[in-house]
C-alpha cells in the first residue's frame, strides 16, 4: 500500500471547482511534483494535503491513516512555502526550532536537531541572523531546515525556487535533491516549472484546469506525453496535424503536408485527422533535396548553445533547434529540407471533449 | 481558516455595539415630540429637525463650517500638491526637514495651536476673522493632503511622465495632460479627509472663532455647555447622517481604509 | 504621529541637481508654514515667560515664574497628574480592545471585513462633540446605563451615572479614540504574509500560540504606534474631558483654557501649553528613537 494516497480529492469554491477527483499514490521516499500552469489546481491540491484547505469530497490517507479532516497543526506535515514564510522576528535559530517547540523537544536534544539541520542546509554560519538580513537562497534554506528538522513523514514544496534567479535556481535545484535523497523524506512538489518538475522528480503529475493529465516518470511524460496539452507544457514542441489516408496492414499513410508517413494507428477513428507532435530537437535541417518536408527558413535566433529556427513549411510553421557546432549554417530566406528520424514522431490520442 | 470563533464574534459584537450605542442614542433621542431629553422616547416627531432650521445661530454655524472647510481644504491642496511634487522628485537640502514640518501639526495638541493662534492674530489685529479661520486651519489639515498626495505621488510610476517628455511634451504639458490626472484622485482623497478634519474641529477653533465666526462644533460645544435639548441631538443627527453619506461616497471610490491608513 | 515614525521612500534619482525647481515648488507652503506656525508657537513661548497681574494685565518680562507655579502648585500636579493617568488608561484599555478586534476584522470573509472596517472608522470622521454628547446621554444622569442596570437589577441608576467621574471620561474618550488603534493595528496585520501563520500551523502551534508567538511580535510595531496616537491624542484631549468633566475634573487642556477664556491670565495658559507641548514632543521622539532601536534588524 502507498504512502500518501489521495482518493478523489476535489474542492470546489461555489459553482468553480478547482481541483477535481485528484487520485494520486505516492511511494514511501519517492519525490513527486504537481507540475501544471497557474490556477491549473496544483496549489489547491497541496493545501488540502497540508489541511489549510478543507476538501469538497474525497480522502486522504498518509501512513494508512484517514487525515482528511485533521487540523493542520496536527498533522505534523513539513511545508516550505513560496514566500518561505519564515517569521521574521526570529533568529535563524529561534525560526528552526520552533517546531521543536511546539512538540516540547528537550532543549539539548532540540540544540542539536536544530544543529544538524543547519549543518545539512549550509546555515552554520549564519544562525544568529535574521530572515531580512539573509539573501533569497539563504531564505530558501532556513524554510527548508525548518520544515525538515521536525522529521516530517512527509515534505510539501510550494513553488520552492520560484522566487530565486535563475543561476541560483540551479544550484538549489542540485542541493535539494540532493538533501532529499540524503534525508529520504517523502516529498510532494508543486511548481509551474517544468525543467524544475523533471530535473528533481521521480515521478511528474502534470495538472490542467483542476484535473490530473498525466501521471509518469520524467523522462517518460516527454517523451510520451499523453495529449497536445502535456506535450506543449513539458517542453517546447511542434504539434501538426497529419490526414489519415489508406491503411496497409498495420501500417497506415498519414499525410503531412508535402510528405507522407507510415504510422501506426492503434484504435479506431473518429476523424480522419491526426495530431501528431515533434519535438524541435528531434527536427533535422537538410538540404533542400533530401529532406521529408520542405520549407524556407522565416527567423533564426542564435542562443548560444544552440540555434532556433522557425520555417515555414507545407506542413505548417515549424521549430526547430540545431546544436551549435561552430558553423553559421543556414541563413534566413534559405530553401532548406526538414528531417527527422523514425522514432521522433509521437502521435497524441483524441483529445476528449467535456 | 478564515473563520472566526464564537468567542470572537461574541467580542466583534460587543465592539460594534459599544461603537455605535452613543451614535444610535443620539439619533433615537433626536425624535422626540417632547420639549425635553427623554427615552426610550414615546413618540415619534420632527419637531427638533424643523427647529434646527428656526435656530438662527447654528444654521449660520453651519454654514461658516462648510465655507471654511471648502476654503482651508482647497488652499491646503495647492500648497500640498507641487511642495509633494519637489519633495518626490528632487534631491535637495532640507527636504526631510520640509517633509517634518508639513506633518509637524500632528504633533502638537491642538488647544496648543489654539492659545498661538489666539494671542497671535489677537496681536495682528485679525482675532476672530474668518481668513484667520481658514489660515489656522490650513494648518492642522496640512499633514492629512500632504500625506495622501504624497502617497500618490511617490506612487506614480515615473516612466509615464518620461515617456510623455520623450514624445514632445512640455513639462507644463506633462503636469496638466499626465502628472495631475494621475495624482488627481489622491489630491481628491486628501481634499475630503481635509474637509471633514476642518468641519470637526473643536479644541484649536474654540480659541480662535468669535461669535460671528463660530463653526458648528464650536457652537454645539457652548449649547451644550449652556444645556442639553433635543434640539443639540437633531443637529448631531444630521451631522451623523451627512457624515456617514460622506464615508459611503469616500469608500465607494477610494476605499476608506485607504484614505485613512494612508496607503492611496 | 505615526506618520512622523515613517521614514521617506528612498531618495529620488537626481532630476536636475542644483536646480531652484524644488525650492519655488515648495516655497508657498514652507513660508506659510514658517509665518502661521512658527511665529504663533514662538509668540506663545515668550509669552509665558511673561507675568500677569490682575489690574496691570500682561507685563513683558522675562521670568520663569509661571513655570514655578505650575511645578510648585499642588492644583497643577493634581491636573498632569490626572491627565497622564487617563491618558495611560486610555492607552491600555484601548490596546485590550483594539488588537483583538483589528485581529478578527483581518480574519473576517470579504464583504464582512469590509463592511465592519468602514462601521469601525466611520466614528473617525463624525465630530468628536456629537460622539461625546452620545455619552452623556448613555452615562449621565437618568441616562440609558442607569436605566438599564436598574431594569436588570444589577445595581440601582445612580450606579450608572458616570458624568463628572474618571471612569466617563476614561470610557468615553477610549471610545472615541478606539478607531485609531484598530487602523494601526489593522495596517500592521495587512503587511504579514498570511502564509506565514500556516507555517506556525503546519509546525503543531495551536492558534493561541500563533497568535501570541507569531502575530503579535510582527504587529507590535502597530500596536506601539497606535499607542503612541492614542497617548498623545488622550493627553491633548478638550472636548470630551470638557463635556463629561466639566470644572470638576480639569485636565491639562481644560485648564490651558480656562486660564486663557476664564481668568485671562495668558502668560500662565501659555506655559501650560508649553508644558504639554514639549511633555508630547518628548513622547513621540523617544518612540521614533525606540523604534529605530528595536525593530531595524527584524521588521524593518
Amino acid at each position: 500500500m502507498s504512502y500518501l494516497s489521495l482518493t478523489s480529492l476535489t474542492k470546489c469554491y461555489g459553482p468553480t471547482t478547482a481541483a477535481e477527483d485528484i487520485t494520486l499514490e505516492i511511494e514511501k521516499g519517492e519525490f513527486v511534483s504537481l507540475l501544471g500552469p497557474s490556477g491549473c489546481g496544483k496549489t489547491t491540491t497541496l493545501q488540502m494535503i497540508a489541511g489549510f484547505v478543507e476538501p469538497t469530497r474525497g480522502r486522504i490517507l498518509m501512513d494508512g491513516e484517514d487525515i482528511t479532516h485533521r487540523k493542520p497543526n496536527e498533522r505534523g506535515i513539513g511545508i516550505v512555502f513560496q514566500s518561505y514564510a519564515l517569521f521574521p522576528h526570529m533568529t535563524v535559530v529561534e525560526n528552526v526550532r520552533f517546531g521543536l517547540e511546539m512538540r516540547g523537544v528537550p532543549t539539548a536534544e532540540s540544540r542539536q536537531r536544530v544543529g544538524e539541520v543547519l549543518e545539512l542546509v549550509h546555515l552554520n554560519q549564519l544562525k544568529d541572523r535574521y530572515p531580512r538580513e539573509l539573501s533569497g537562497g539563504q531564505r530558501q534554506r532556513v524554510a527548508l531546515a525548518r520544515a525538515l528538522v521536525i522529521q516530517p513523514p512527509l515534505l510539501l514544496l510550494d513553488e520552492p525556487l520560484s522566487n530565486l534567479d535563475a543561476k541560483l535556481r540551479e544550484d538549489m535545484q542540485i542541493e535539494l535533491r540532493n538533501i532529499q535523497q540524503q534525508v529520504g523524506t517523502t516529498t510532494l512538489m508543486v511548481t509551474h516549472d517544468q525543467s524544475e518538475a523533471l530535473s528533481l522528480s521521480d515521478r511528474v503529475v502534470v495538472m490542467n484546469q483542476g484535473r490530473v493529465v498525466q501521471v509518469d516518470e520524467p523522462f517518460n511524460a516527454y517523451e510520451r506525453p499523453s495529449d497536445a496539452f502535456v506535450s506543449s507544457f513539458v517542453g517546447k514542441t511542434n504539434l501538426l496535424t497529419g490526414l489519415i489516408g489508406k491503411k496497409q496492414g498495420d501500417q497506415t499513410a498519414v499525410r503531412l503536408g508535402d510528405a507522407t508517413l507510415e504510422l501506426m494507428l492503434d484504435g479506431p477513428r473518429t476523424s480522419n485527422q491526426v495530431q501528431i507532435s515533434i519535438r524541435p530537437e528531434k527536427l533535422e535541417l537538410t538540404d533542400c533535396a533530401s529532406g521529408k518536408l520542405k520549407g524556407r527558413v522565416k527567423t533564426r535566433l542564435f542562443l548560444g548553445n544552440h540555434w532556433l529556427y522557425q520555417v515555414d513549411s507545407s506542413a505548417g510553421e515549424l521549430f526547430i533547434t540545431q546544436p551549435n557546432l561552430g558553423k553559421r549554417g543556414v541563413a534566413v530566406g534559405d530553401d532548406v529540407g526538414v528531417s527527422w528520424s523514425p522514432g521522433a514522431i509521437r502521435l497524441l490520442e483524441e483529445k476528449v471533449h467535456g | 481558516m478564515q473563520n472566526n470563533g464564537k468567542l470572537a464574534l461574541c467580542f466583534h459584537t460587543l465592539f460594534v455595539i459599544f461603537l455605535m450605542a452613543p451614535l444610535v442614542v443620539v439619533m433615537l433621542v433626536a425624535f422626540t415630540p417632547n420639549g425635553y431629553i427623554s427615552y426610550p422616547t414615546d413618540g415619534f416627531s420632527l419637531r427638533w429637525f424643523r427647529a434646527i432650521l428656526e435656530n438662527r445661530s447654528f444654521v449660520q454655524a453651519f454654514w461658516n463650517s462648510l465655507y471654511l472647510g471648502i476654503g482651508a481644504a482647497s488652499v491646503s491642496a495647492v500648497l500640498a500638491v507641487p511642495a509633494a511634487l519637489a519633495i518626490a522628485r528632487y534631491q535637495f537640502r532640507g527636504r526631510e526637514a520640509l517633509v517634518s514640518l508639513f506633518l509637524s501639526p500632528l504633533m502638537i495638541p491642538h488647544v496648543v495651536l489654539g492659545v498661538a493662534f489666539l494671542s497671535f492674530f489677537s496681536r495682528i489685529g485679525v482675532y476672530g476673522s474668518f481668513y484667520a479661520l481658514v489660515a489656522a486651519h490650513v494648518i492642522i489639515i496640512m499633514p492629512y493632503t500632504m500625506r495622501l498626495v504624497m502617497a500618490s505621488v511617490f506612487g506614480m510610476d515615473r516612466r509615464v511622465e518620461q515617456a510623455a517628455l520623450s514624445l514632445g511634451a512640455s513639462q507644463w504639458t506633462v503636469f496638466r495632460r499626465v502628472t495631475m490626472p494621475i495624482i488627481l484622485p489622491g489630491v481628491a482623497g486628501g481634499w475630503i479627509l481635509a474637509f471633514t478634519t476642518s468641519f470637526d474641529e473643536l479644541s484649536m477653533t474654540i480659541f480662535v472663532a468669535s461669535p460671528s465666526t463660530a463653526t458648528l462644533p464650536v457652537q454645539m460645544y457652548n449649547h451644550i455647555a449652556h444645556t442639553i435639548d433635543p434640539l443639540i441631538t437633531s443637529v448631531s443627527t444630521v451631522l451623523i447622517v451627512l457624515t456617514a453619506l460622506l464615508v459611503l461616497i469616500l469608500d465607494r471610490i477610494y476605499g476608506l481604509d485607504k484614505v485613512l491608513i494612508g496607503k492611496g | 504621529m505615526a506618520e512622523l515614525a515613517s521614514t521617506l521612500p528612498a531618495t529620488p534619482p537626481r532630476f536636475f541637481p542644483k536646480s531652484l525647481t524644488p525650492w519655488l515648488l515648495s516655497a508657498p507652503g514652507a513660508i506659510f508654514f514658517l509665518m502661521l506656525l512658527g511665529m504663533p508657537l514662538l509668540m506663545t513661548l515668550v509669552l509665558s515667560f511673561n507675568n500677569f497681574d490682575y489690574a496691570e494685565g500682561i507685563i513683558a518680562t522675562f521670568s520663569l515664574a509661571n513655570y514655578m507655579e505650575v511645578v510648585q502648585d499642588d492644583y497643577f500636579h493634581e491636573i498632569f497628574f490626572r491627565t497622564y493617568v487617563i491618558s495611560i488608561a486610555v492607552v491600555v484599555l484601548c490596546i485590550a480592545i483594539g488588537v483583538p478586534e483589528a485581529y478578527i476584522l483581518s480574519r473576517m470573509r470579504s464583504p464582512w471585513r469590509s463592511l465592519f472596517l468602514v462601521v469601525t472608522l466611520t466614528p473617525l470622521l463624525i465630530s468628536v462633540v456629537v460622539r461625546t454628547l452620545g455619552w452623556v446621554l448613555l452615562i449621565g444622569g437618568n441616562g440609558l446605563l442607569g436605566k438599564t442596570l436598574e431594569g436588570l437589577g444589577i445595581a440601582d441608576a445612580s450606579a450608572g451615572n458616570l458624568m463628572y467621574t474618571h471612569t466617563g471620561i476614561i470610557l468615553a474618550l477610549v471610545h472615541v479614540l478606539v478607531p485609531f488603534m484598530v487602523i494601526s493595528v489593522w495596517a500592521a496585520l495587512q503587511k504579514l504574509d498570511p502564509s506565514v501563520e500556516h507555517a506556525a500551523l503546519s509546525l503543531g502551534a495551536s492558534h493561541t500560540t500563533v497568535f501570541r508567538r507569531v502575530v503579535v511580535p510582527q504587529i507590535m510595531p502597530g500596536i506601539l504606534s497606535g499607542s503612541l496616537i492614542v497617548f498623545a491624542l488622550a493627553a491633548s484631549a478638550f472636548a470630551t474631558p470638557a463635556i463629561l468633566g466639566g470644572r470638576r475634573i480639569k485636565v491639562a487642556a481644560t485648564a490651558a483654557y480656562d486660564e486663557y477664556l476664564n481668568t485671562m491670565n495668558w502668560p500662565l495658559g501659555a506655559s501650560i501649553a508649553v508644558i504639554l507641548l514639549i511633555a508630547n514632543v518628548v513622547v513621540v521622539m523617544s518612540y521614533n528613537r525606540m523604534m529605530e532601536r528595536r525593530f531595524r534588524r527584524t521588521l524593518g
